[in-house]
């Protein structure tokens, strides 16, 4: 028993204790600095938190921080490329949210220019036969002409713009401008004489003749202050650029065609699904996909299969991105070789043309873009059944929690943000775990996803309808932090997992919840997977999948009565719980048939409860899983989590695209 | 010369209006100090007053989150976080009292699920320390401390009720308001991780 004496020399001691260990740390100027990157690397998904003070501030605060400022600071003009020890370049991992900067490529009138990541938060340029090296990321690529010689111009992560003449023989950019891109791309004018690019909502346009200034043109009307300039197309009438917002939303700004250099930009009209766009002001978007088949590499174009006139040998590790004359541009991400293929008629086909004895082996999904606009017109009926994307196409749609609100991926690329639990979020609530109930998509659908605040945790209900979303149904109150949920295949009940147990609840379509929520086991260890095993279809019979240790998978059995009460059974009829070491390595998880674990690159894929190793995904080029921590099969894609939430989805076919850092997800049908 | 002007690597010195810090709650400095970061977080989106709200509280706030977790690296992610969002929310958010604000954004960052991501870096943490936001002066001085060892076998609650109580010198009350439960849950909670401590403490100065 503690006494009086005892119970005060304790607070004595902890009194002193605490004091002195708080001594024991101190901050350093790589703190502020940190948080100023993630500030900056959340404003994507947070529409609406006063986005333009945030950047105000950001630049502020490095001017008020000067210690904190690249040692060679930007001046305006032609300055010698920065030091790879650049603190923009402390966390070469940290990429801007949403951006594939794998690869950008383009064709040039002297060659095909591409850039690649480096490893090292810089990027190796190939400019034909040259290589060229960037300290920084490049996230675009374009051309311009300055009298007879072509200017390759780089748009980088950091918003700063390289350019090189293709023509020089020097191995670095020997030209940077100062600029702060918004997403750190500019585009070429249709006559390919200058390049443009936003800073906050002003159109900065550099006309890349001798002596010119950059032209700064503010945008008028109510825009985003982080437009992002996509492409700038040239009609039979009028220019369009093109943009893009961080929540996914596209922007059309028409421009003066007959002064682009001097005159302001108005109208900018916003277009909230690029699907809605006038097909007059876009190319052709056309879906195509290069499956391997025997006889080579076939070009998919919907059920439409056409084997390409030349041979390309499947295998892994390729980029494919569009070009600037609407065709593909294919590049093996570790040897940099690879070829173009043009846009024939409208479709992708013949001629080839290669570049650097190209060793390409994969079957990637791409989206294409067309050649122009009049070849949309004729398209008619067809593009407006084609996928209208800009982005790599993925197999289903998946919607996330960033711990504040939910977006959605669209089947189609697009990403949306719902703000379900506004009011919770602005009480500091954080948003957890999310399943979504079996059959759900993004128009009709309900999640299920974990709330905490105000010390309380809860499983909540949200229903997906159209572009809104809201709390429906019951609220379950959980006992701590919970650590897994999932739906029943069939979508009539949802388990989780807090610090006393599993339970499992019957749940309406409308989210209510039927009778009380039962304590299936104590196990306190995060539950995945829910399947019904009974052969007959009744529901009574299943299993539930419980990760242990390092990738492990113990299954539960449950049994469901007719009263919809739920209990506990021993799989297979007694004995101990069934309990598959699924593979070793971290992060690995069981879905329905596929299950998948990551090994360093590797994705690798197995099958059925047994396990067996059926194959891996290609390897990812450039990506590294090893710090997995969160693998989900769904459908025909892999999704990986980093313990720093950074999120990759890999789709069977070997394709990394890069999420925005999430708390959870779950695959929508 | 004024915090804005010294703002560098080490940020301006005024890191003592906090609790948490040198000083003791209450004193006609912290309330000097401190009424100047208010003001300066009333400047509304003005460039100075994040970086004064952050050169006044990081260190007090890295101090506290280290006590949580026991962990530097943790507090560093901690910290991060919450002043990021913070930042994203500059000039949209009122703050009467950004001390409060920041400390139990902390405590709720601590408590969040986004700890298992934390918790899980942790677990694989291969740096060396020379790219940390914070740093540890002698990172053996805590392994010998008996007390600090024992903090760290208490559950979360437990341990963040102590902290705040023992080392912030918050009231009851306002430790019910950091964490967002009851004045009675507190209390036992302080009454269980006294007790806790009690025994582990004696366990530990017996198996000497």
């Amino acid at each position: 028993m503690t006494t009086h004496n005892d119970q005060h020399d304790v607070e004595t001691r902890l009194r002193a204790s605490l004091r002195e260990r708080a001594g024991d740390v101190d901050t350093t100027p790589v703190l502020y600095e940190r948080v100023q990157r993630q500030a900056t690397r959340g404003q994507w998904v947070r529409r609406g938190f006063a986005l333009a003070a945030a950047a105000a501030v950001v630049a502020g605060a490095f001017a008020v921080v000067p210690g904190l400022l690249p040692d060679q600071p930007l001046q305006p003009g032609v300055l010698e490329e920065p030091e790879d020890t650049a603190p923009g370049d402390a966390t070469p991992t940290e990429e801007a949210p949403g951006e594939d900067s794998s690869l950008t490529g383009m064709l040039l009138e002297a060659g095909v220019a591409h850039a690649v990541d480096d490893g090292s938060g810089g990027s190796i340029v190939h400019v034909g036969d040259r290589t060229v090296r960037s300290a920084r990321q490049v996230v675009s690529l374009t051309t311009a002409s300055s009298g007879a010689s072509t200017v390759v111009v780089a748009g980088r992560a950091d918003g700063s713009i390289g350019g090189i003449n293709v023509g020089d023989t020097g191995d670095e950019f020997d030209q940077l401008i100062d600029a702060d891109a918004n997403g750190g791309r500019a585009v070429p004018t249709p006559g390919a004489d200058g390049v443009a690019w936003f800073e906050g909502t002003d159109l900065h346009l550099l006309p890349l003749a001798d002596g010119a200034a950059v032209r700064v043109l503010p945008l008028e009307g109510d825009v985003p202050d982080d437009l992002r300039i996509e492409q700038w197309f040239a009609q039979a009438d009028a220019q369009v650029i093109l943009a893009s917002d961080p929540d996914g939303g596209l922007w059309s700004i028409p421009m003066d065609d007959s002064d682009v250099f001097d005159t302001a930009p108005t109208d900018p009209a916003f277009v909230l699904d690029e699907a809605a766009l006038d097909g007059a002001l876009l190319p052709t978007l056309a879906t195509v996909t290069l499956q391997p088949s025997p006889e080579g590499v076939v070009l998919a174009e919907g059920d439409d299969l056409r084997s390409l006139p030349t041979e390309l040998p499947t295998g892994t590790d390729l980029t494919l991105t569009t070009n600037d004359v609407g065709g593909l541009t294919v590049v093996d991400r570790e040897t940099g070789t690879g070829f173009l293929l043009e846009l024939v008629d409208g479709a992708l086909g013949a001629p080839v043309t290669g570049w650097q004895d190209p060793q390409i082996t994969a079957a990637v999904q791409v989206v294409v873009l067309g050649s122009d606009a009049e070849e949309a017109d004729e398209a008619g009926d067809r593009a407006s059944t084609e996928a209208h994307t800009l982005g790599l196409r993925t197999d289903a749609p998946v919607i996330a929690t960033d711990g504040v609100g939910l977006v959605i991926r669209a089947a189609n690329g697009t990403t949306t943000r719902r703000d379900v639990y506004e009011p919770v979020a602005e009480s500091e609530a954080v948003l957890g775990d999310l399943a979504v109930r079996p059959g759900s998509t993004p128009d009709d659908g309900l999640v299920a996803v974990e709330s905490s605040s105000e010390g309380e945790t809860s499983v909540r209900f949200a229903k997906l309808e159209g572009d809104a979303a809201a709390p429906v149904g019951d609220i379950l109150v959980t006992d701590g932090e919970v650590t897994g949920l999932v739906w029943s295949e069939d979508g009539t009940v949802v388990a989780w997992t807090d610090s006393t147990g599993l339970h499992v609840a019957t749940v309406e379509g409308d989210g209510a919840v039927a009778g009380e929520p039962t304590t299936l086991y104590d196990d306190t260890r995060p539950v995945f997977d829910w399947i019904w095993t009974d052969d007959d279809g009744s529901r009574t019979s299943g299993l539930l999948a419980v990760r242990v240790g390092e990738g492990g998978t113990e299954f539960l059995g449950v049994d469901r009565f007719g009263n919809g009460e739920h209990v506990a059974t021993q799989p297979g009829g007694g004995g101990d719980r069934l309990f598959l070491d699924t593979h070793a390595n971290p992060g690995a998880a069981v879905g329905p048939d596929v299950s998948a674990a990551v090994n360093g690159r590797v994705v690798e894929l197995f099958w059925g409860a047994d396990a067996d190793r059926f194959g891996d995904l290609p390897d990812p080029g450039p990506y590294d899983f090893a710090g997995a921590i969160s693998v989900e099969v769904s459908g025909g894609q892999v999704i990986v989590m980093s313990a720093d939430g950074a999120a990759s989805m890999v789709t069977f076919d070997g394709e990394v695209i890069q999420l925005p850092p999430l708390t959870d997800w779950d695959v929508l049908d | 010369m004024g915090c804005r002007d010294n703002l560098e690597g080490d940020p301006c010195d005024v890191r003592h209006g906090g609790v948490l810090g040198t000083g003791p709650t209450g004193s006609g400095t912290t309330h000097t100090m401190e009424a100047q970061v208010v003001g300066a977080v009333r400047q509304g989106a003005g460039p100075a007053g994040f970086a004064t709200l952050y050169a006044a509280h990081n260190r007090e706030l890295v101090r506290f989150a280290y006590l949580l977790t026991g962990d530097p690296e943790l507090a560093e992610d901690l910290v991060a976080d919450v002043f990021a969002k913070v930042l994203r929310r500059w000039g949209s958010t009122s703050v009467d009292n950004p001390q409060a604000y920041l400390r139990r954004a902390v405590v709720n960052r601590f408590n969040s699920k986004l700890r298992r991501r934390y918790l899980s870096r942790r677990h694989r943490a291969t740096a060396d320390g020379s790219d940390r936001g914070v740093v540890r002066s002698d990172e053996h001085l805590a392994e010998r401390d008996a007390v600090f060892q024992a903090l760290d076998r208490l559950p979360d609650g437990q341990r963040a009720v102590v902290v705040l109580r023992f080392y912030e010198d918050l009231s009851v009350a306002e430790t019910a308001e950091v964490l967002g439960v009851t004045q009675g849950t507190v209390k036992s909670q302080n009454a269980r991780a006294l007790e806790r401590l009690g025994d582990l403490l004696s366990e530990e100065g017996g198996a000497r």
